[in-house]
């Protein structure tokens, strides 16, 4: 993709670097589709599917459809039966919730049984094989965060990545049973010191941006544990959260505070950076005046940010939220009830953001305007 | 009284406190979005085209967010073309992707609270995959459009004579701010949600090998990546549609330069 206008700067750098992507991405795409000698477990490919249609499911809420029964042909790409022919069967249905409709070329995992000549006597399909469709994603990704904004972009990946990084290493000692409120208060000051001074820079702004990230994200912590003491937990339902051995409250509010970090972190790097920014062209000015230009930013911001968080929580229960309606639930219990977590989360996040603007104006504010005291006495 | 509707009250409070009239309508835009979201999943499970009607959706999530707050103006128009182009976008990038993957549904290794529920519903869950995807970023989408649209506008009204060329490269080096921020904002919102499941992986001791391949694990990460694509996609194409746009003169009053 060639965007007119972009293309000054160095060419022949650039240029290097997008062979070396190209290649990385072919060298990755031709991997991942002739991988199957590094998986122990076998894997099949699918050469031919017959689709018999079998029975007709109902339900007492009057849904029906139809169920298939797939006969599958597959040739074994690994282990000691490579090349040699299969059969397998599988169920599935229109709705695809708990079953997958497999197609020819597919490839799946399978489990089989041999008899004493170790011949395989049968087989059946364990699950799809998915990583070449993730290498695909990745590549379109990469691809275009690096080649639409440039230095920016491979900042970007580097950030993201070690964020990352970092939230496996909280995963892994919660799971060692670490303290989780302080491992918690460490990653969360390792995410926003990483995000903060990747994207800025160490400077002054940097610095608001941090105060006002941590007082933000504390200021909404301590209120949603407020609200939970008060109203003694009344209407959230950790029911999602019951196959884990684990104090529910307790990692809820871990989720929380990651989840609403990235936010807040956006909004306090916009207001530190804008306020700067007025604050250089006219180091005169007035400080209600500064806070006033501060407080407008924030006004045209926190709609659309807080928006950014409902639906990136929201979006992952959808298929939920259809089979509560299919299966009767009224609107009112499906948000009442069943995303007690999702809506308390989004609610919490956006308060979060909204408290994060003055928070952020004040501290900036003070920053700078301490700087110039400072300097004129 | 129940926790969320404490917090809906104490939102609501701060909003009007720090954002005043706007605040309210950043609240009231909140609430009438998240209605509309159920409105899109109603006509699902009704029988429409799952694809069809999140595209509906998400055009009307973005008209609500766009015009209710930024007023009606060069800018929320042109930022409106870009997401809905980005949206299809999108779209064509990764069906084709996401359906191979087989990613609908759910996993019978960790079926959660579907597990109760009668699943045979006529719907076409391989369909819903997108739904999600482009669901869970419009939000980012229409916050990165309408910064670059709105400094773009900035900078076009302390400059009338830039050229287009100019305000193109501008606007994309705008968005290239935004986007480290922005792409960390989704990673720890997903995370955020994801990390009762990266939990269980770890005790269970998953192996990676089974892990990559996995439909409880390829969703989240599909998801996050595909937010990601829409983030870089919208830059660009806000960057070029704003720059014509703002070019375009128009007959006095009918579009006018700023509410």
């Amino acid at each position: 993709m060639k965007i007119p206008g972009l293309n000054s700067g160095n060419y022949r750098h650039r240029a290097v670097f997008t062979i070396f992507l190209v290649i990385l991405s072919l060298g990755a795409v031709i991997f991942a589709n002739n991988n199957e000698s590094f998986y122990t477990r076998p894997i099949a490919k699918i050469t031919s599917v017959t689709e018999t249609h079998t029975k007709q499911s109902g339900d007492i809420y009057g849904n029906s459809e139809k169920i298939y029964t797939q006969d599958i042909r597959a040739v074994v790409m690994n282990g000691v039966h490579r090349g040699e022919r299969i059969t397998l069967s599988n169920n599935t249905s229109e709705s695809q919730v708990f079953d997958t409709r497999y197609e020819v070329r597919d490839e799946v995992f399978i489990s089989y049984r041999e008899d004493a000549q170790k011949n395989i006597i049968s087989a059946g399909i364990l699950d799809l094989k998915r990583d070449r469709q993730l290498v695909y994603v990745i590549i379109i990704f990469v691809f275009l965060i690096v080649v639409i904004g440039r230095n920016k972009g491979l900042r970007s990946l580097a950030s993201v990545s070690v964020n990352i990084m970092i939230s496996w290493m909280l995963i892994d000692l919660y799971v060692k049973r670490y303290n989780v409120i302080l491992i918690t208060a460490a990653a969360s000051l390792l995410f926003i010191l990483i995000s903060i001074l990747l994207v800025n820079g160490i400077n002054n702004k940097s610095f608001a941006a941090i105060c006002g990230t941590i007082a933000g994200t504390l200021f909404s912590l301590l209120l949603t544990l407020a609200v939970i003491l008060v109203t003694d937990g009344k209407g959230i339902y950790y029911d999602e959260m019951d196959f884990l051995a684990y104090d529910s409250t307790r990692l809820f509010i871990v989720e929380v505070i990651i989840g609403t970090l990235g936010g807040i972190i956006d909004i306090a790097i916009t207001i530190s950076s804008a306020i700067n920014e007025i604050y250089m062209k006219n180091p005169d000015i007035e400080v209600k005046m500064l806070v006033s230009s501060g407080r407008e930013i924030g006004k045209d911001i926190m709609g659309t940010m807080a928006n950014v968080l409902v639906f990136a929580y929201i979006s992952g229960s959808i298929p939920m939220i259809i089979l509560w309606i299919k299966n009767g639930y009224s609107t009112f219990n499906i948000i009442n009830y069943n995303l007690s977590l999702e809506v308390t989360r989004a609610l919490t996040g956006s308060i979060g953001i909204v408290i994060s603007i003055p928070i952020t104006i004040y501290i900036s504010v003070l920053l700078l305007t301490y700087k110039r005291s400072g300097v004129k006495t | 009284m129940s926790v969320t509707f404490v917090l809906l009250i104490i939102l609501l409070f701060l909003m009007a406190v720090v954002g005043k009239n706007r605040g309210l309508k950043s609240f009231a835009m909140l609430i009438v979005n998240f209605f509309t979201f159920f409105a899109m999943l109603k006509l699902i499970s009704s029988g429409i085209d799952p694809v069809k009607a999140t595209v509906i959706g998400c055009i009307v999530i973005s008209f609500i967010t766009l015009f209710l707050i930024n007023g009606f103006n060069k800018k929320t128009v042109s930022s409106f073309i870009a997401v809905c182009l980005v949206v299809l976008l999108t779209l064509l990038l990764v069906y084709k992707i996401g359906s191979d993957a087989r990613l609908q549904g759910f996993s019978n290794e960790n079926p959660g609270r579907a597990a109760y529920l009668s699943y045979y519903v006529h719907i076409d869950f391989s369909k819903l995959v997108v739904c999600e995807i482009l669901i869970g970023l419009i939000g980012a989408v229409i916050d990165v459009s309408i910064s670059i649209s709105s400094s773009m506008q900035e900078i076009f009204s302390n400059n009338s004579y830039i050229n287009k060329h100019d305000l193109l490269k501008s606007g994309i080096n705008i968005g290239r701010d935004i986007l480290g921020t922005m792409t960390n904002t989704l990673l720890f919102a997903y995370i955020g949600g994801f990390m009762t499941l990266l939990l269980w992986f770890d005790i269970t001791n998953y192996p990676l090998s089974k892990l990559i391949n996995s439909k409880l694990f390829c969703p989240e990460v599909f998801q996050i990546l595909c937010s990601g694509i829409g983030i870089i996609l919208i830059i660009p194409v806000t960057a070029i549609i704003t720059s014509a746009i703002l070019l375009i003169k128009f007959p006095a009053g009918k579009l006018s330069d700023s509410h």
